[in-house]
């Protein structure tokens, strides 16, 4: 699986698909303070942004893939 | 057709609809049956995506429509009603109906697009009309200027700014994009498609409904809207965002929203705002810039001010600046909204020349990352090359390989500078004995940095409509199991397995001209032993043939299957046009028969369940009084006899009331009353066949002309079969076809007549004699003879064919044949041998003339034309 969750932090890495969004739900459930590293993300299902944009966790690490970095930055900026 | 690619997509069109079609049907008779609805969805799927390859638009509304009702009734929020069905039928239909026109046009008809609109809505109101489960439909219109004021809010200021100029008074395409709630399910990843939008400049993803606990939270269902815009063209934006079309919102709007300010208006109005007002009802643009500039440096960053004067001068220092915008600008200094920019066109006209020239030297250069490094990788590699040891022979061809190798690359690169000295070095290199000189000059090149120039839009270039390609990623193109079994099912054009035919038959014939050969051999040139080896060859070689056409004959053998199965969905809707309830059932559908016969066999079995339905099969309220059950059923079965195809056709309906056939051909004067009372009801039955006879109280569309039955018969009997029918008056009705399995060799008997050879097909031959002159009698006007105790009739074939006759001789050569059930004696000219040939039935025009059954090609290349005994006499 793309996800590699350590104590407090989910690692996504390269792709993350529709069926990890489940997954990754359940850890914020049971880890209210996790926190995403998005360094080695490629791409996320949008799946995978819904569950990050209602649970608003702390990214530790912007990706590096720029075009991901750029979609994330225009669409995580708040007004 | 000049495109392969669009030849396969009609075929594969073609399946697709075939494979939904059957899978509805089905479905309607087992509407949970979720295998069946995973199909039609797959096949309605893959359509759409394939349409959308050849931007097919009409197709692609239709088959996304027809997904969306599918993916509901998948997902079980939905019920199958049959009102759906037809309604999907049709659409369905309606597609097909579009395959050949884009088969001869490579394109859609004019109309298509309006059509396909109009049906994709009426789709979409059973979506709409069930489900409160899933979120409204994206309204109607949606306001722009609120989500543009927050997409221009997350955005800075300079980047603003910078965009703004970029943009060059060029309109910028907005777009909101509300995904369907089930889209994930569809495979779709909105943000994948969202992310990869050329120019995408601003982006924001909401939510559409405020976000529920975690514990409730479905992560299947898609409740995001994405909205944002992009600097490139309304076009190339709507294209892109084509397979989702119904769901995204696309607008125009002028690149004066950059310049919308930001930040909170102050609690009075600067003291300097009259003045600027003044200036610019002035037009006095210039003073006003100084003005702006020197106010500017008195603000905070923060003031609403200051990002007004921030955006005004960058107004004002553009080809763009004008009073009005100005004007709005300063206004805005009071209130939190926006300028109202909708009053603006979207694209602006520069009142002075554009400021910002294309610089020539910024050029459009591949600056990615990707295209230096496969660069650098090229270039090395064509080094290796130069530097390995090499045959002679080949240096110059690799020198040449190599120089356009590296020139393609370095025009790509646009790093045509270079072009000059590598063609130089390559062609001294060739006067050299060695590639020294080609090597060093293109490691020089690989030494040189590059530059990365990022690629600004010139803003005089016209608006050239490059189709951005649509991303496929995010749709999950599901190809089911079909495309495994592409090894096992060729796909051959019919025209191939005919020459092959062809080819065998030349074989048959020649192969058959050995034997005589030997006999030569043996008689005339008394070489006995090459004779013998002569025999035995041709044994080796008949068997060869022989099992060679037998291949070949299974090769053209195709289940019936090919022309049962369009025969649910007639029986369905033939039965619902005429109110009544009739089930079909099919029984040996794998039974194989030769292709041309299959093709010839489609009309008449269409003519024969339509009768049944319409005639036979008796109206609901009818059955009951009969104490029927309600459903009329029509039973197809198909199976081997011996060297037929059998196809039994029965139904449950009435029958056929011989009395009322009686009355019908009295009235129409087809048999007189004599003969009518001699006929067994069996032998009235068969009047059915005759044209023009019907007993139907009303001709439908359907039927009831006294059509259809004479050319089931004509069409059956042309190819060597035969037709029975039985019936049994209020139990139902029974037609029988019988085909011959191949169109096989047939074994004819030759005959001469005026000089002519004609062929009879053996199995109509009973003997040949000869007969005297004298031996004619003549009964009523007509001659005969008797042979064996019986009066045989006797036909003069020359008058037949309309053949001059030759002269009488004292005896005549007669043949005599079995026609019918009836001996009849053909006076022809001369006899020759029994011979096998492939007969082929003739095309065109002279396939109208019954007379002949068709021509067959003899061993020496001439044609022998034969004769079709039943038709003739």
């Amino acid at each position: 699986m793309s996800i590699k969750y350590t104590n407090n932090i989910a690692y996504l890495q390269q792709t993350c698909t529709v069926e990890e969004a489940e997954q990754l739900l359940a850890w914020f459930q049971s880890h209210p303070k996790g926190k995403i590293n998005l360094k080695a993300c490629e791409h996320l299902h949008t799946a995978i942004l819904q569950v990050l944009l209602a649970v608003n966790p702390v990214i530790t690490a912007e990706p590096q893939n720029k075009q991901l970095k750029t979609c994330l930055k225009l669409a995580l900026q708040r007004s | 057709m000049s495109n392969p690619l669009l030849e396969l997509f009609i075929s594969e069109a073609q399946e697709l609809l075939e494979t939904a079609v059957t899978s509805l049907l089905k479905l309607e008779k087992q509407s949970d049956n979720a295998e069946l609805i995973n199909e039609a969805f797959r096949s309605v799927h893959t359509l759409k995506s394939s349409a959308a390859m050849f931007d097919f638009d009409a197709i692609t509304l239709i088959a996304a429509a027809s997904e969306d009702l599918l993916q509901r009734l998948r997902a079980r929020e939905m019920e199958l009603r049959t009102d759906m069905v037809d309604e999907l039928f049709d659409q369905l239909d309606c597609v097909k109906t579009w395959i050949p026109y884009i088969e001869s046009h490579e394109t859609l008809p004019d109309n298509a697009l309006t059509l396909a609109k109009e049906s994709a809505a009426r789709i979409r109101a059973y979506l709409t009309d069930s489900s409160d489960a899933t979120p409204p439909p994206p309204p109607a219109t949606v306001s722009i200027n609120s989500y543009l004021q927050e997409l221009i809010a997350s955005l800075s200021a300079t980047q603003c700014q910078q965009l703004f100029m970029a943009q060059a008074g060029r309109a910028l395409t907005f777009f909101h994009y509300q995904p369907d709630s089930q889209c994930f399910y569809a495979g779709e990843d909105p943000l994948l498609l969202v992310k990869q939008l050329p120019q995408l400049q601003a982006l924001q993803i909401k939510s559409v409904a405020p976000w529920s606990a975690l514990e409730d939270f479905d992560t299947y269902t898609c409740q995001l809207v994405f909205f944002g815009f992009s600097s490139d063209n309304f076009s190339n934006v709507s294209n892109y965002f084509r397979p989702v079309a119904e769901q995204v919102q696309i607008s125009k709007i002028s690149p004066l929203w950059l310049l919308t300010p930001q930040g909170e208006p102050p609690t009075e109005p600067p003291e300097w705002l009259n003045q600027a007002i003044e200036l610019v009802n002035q037009e006095n643009l210039s003073e006003l810039q100084q003005l702006a500039h020197n106010k500017l440096a008195e603000l905070p960053e923060s003031a609403r001010a200051a990002s007004v004067l921030h955006h005004l001068l960058s107004l004002l220092n553009s080809a763009w600046a004008n009073s009005a915008a100005a004007r709005l600008l300063l206004n805005s200094i009071n209130s939190t909204q926006a300028p109202d920019w909708q009053v603006f066109p979207v694209e602006l006209a520069p009142k002075t020349p554009p400021v910002i020239e294309a610089a020539p030297a910024i050029k459009q250069t591949v600056n990615g990352e990707a295209q230096q490094q496969a660069f650098r990788h090229i270039l090395q590699e064509q080094i290796k090359v130069l530097e390995m040891a090499d045959n002679p022979a080949l240096r110059s061809g690799t020198l040449q390989a190599v120089l356009t190798t590296i020139s393609n690359c370095l025009n790509y690169m646009q790093l045509s500078q270079h072009l000059a000295v590598v063609s130089y070095a390559q062609q001294q290199s060739l006067l050299e004995p060695d590639n020294r000189l080609f090597i060093s000059a293109l490691q020089t090149i690989l030494q040189q940095p590059f530059e990365a120039v990022q690629a600004i839009p010139s803003p005089i270039a016209d608006e050239q409509p490059e189709i951005a390609t649509p991303v496929r990623n995010g749709l999950v193109i599901d190809k089911p199991a079909e495309s495994e079994n592409l090894a096992k099912v060729l796909k051959i054009d019919q025209a191939k397995i005919d020459r092959l035919m062809d080819l065998v038959g030349e074989l048959i014939v020649a192969k058959n001209s050995l034997p005589y050969l030997a006999k030569r051999a043996d008689g005339i040139f008394e070489a006995r032993e090459i004779a013998k080896e002569i025999k035995d060859q041709y044994g080796v070689i008949n068997r060869i043939a022989d099992e060679m056409q037998d291949a070949i004959m299974q090769v053209r053998m195709l289940p019936v299957s090919q022309i049962l199965k369009r025969f649910p969905r007639l029986v369905r809707d033939l039965s619902h046009a005429l109110d009544k309830q009739v089930e079909l059932v099919i029984h040996g559908e794998n039974t194989e028969i030769d292709k041309n016969i299959i093709e010839v066999l489609s009309e008449p079995l269409i003519h024969i369940v339509r009768n049944c339905i319409d005639h036979g099969i008796e109206s609901v309220a009818q059955r009951r009084k009969a104490g029927k059950p309600d459903t009329g059923r029509i039973t197809i079965n198909a199976y081997q006899e011996h060297d037929n195809v059998i196809l039994d056709i029965s139904d449950d309906g009435e029958g056929i009331d011989t009395n009322a056939v009686r009355q019908k051909a009295l009235n129409l004067g087809i048999i007189n009353q004599e003969r009518l009372d001699a006929m067994s009801d069996k032998e009235i039955m068969q009047l059915v066949f005759v044209a023009g006879l019907s007993t139907s109280q009303k001709i439908s569309d359907v039927s009831g002309r006294g059509v259809g039955m004479d050319v089931v018969h004509s069409v059956i009997q042309r190819f060597g079969g035969s037709v029975s029918l039985n019936s049994q008056l209020g139990q139902g009705t029974q037609i029988q076809l019988s085909l011959p399995l191949t169109m096989a060799v047939t074994q004819v008997m030759m005959i001469e007549l005026n000089g002519q050879l004609f062929g009879i097909p053996i199995n109509t031959v009973v003997e040949t004699i000869r007969l005297p002159i004298d031996k004619i009698q003549t009964i009523k006007h007509k001659e005969a003879f008797v042979l064996r105790d019986r009066i045989v009739p006797l036909v003069r074939l020359h008058q037949v064919l309309e053949l001059p006759e030759q002269n009488q001789t004292e005896e005549l050569a007669v043949l005599v044949v079995k026609v019918f059930g009836d001996v009849i004696g053909l006076v022809i000219d001369k006899f020759h041998g029994g011979l096998e040939v492939i007969l082929k039935p003739m095309e065109g025009v002279l396939n109208n003339f019954r007379g002949y059954s068709g021509t067959a090609l003899l061993g020496d290349g001439s044609i022998l034309i034969i004769l079709n005994l039943k038709e003739l006499l």
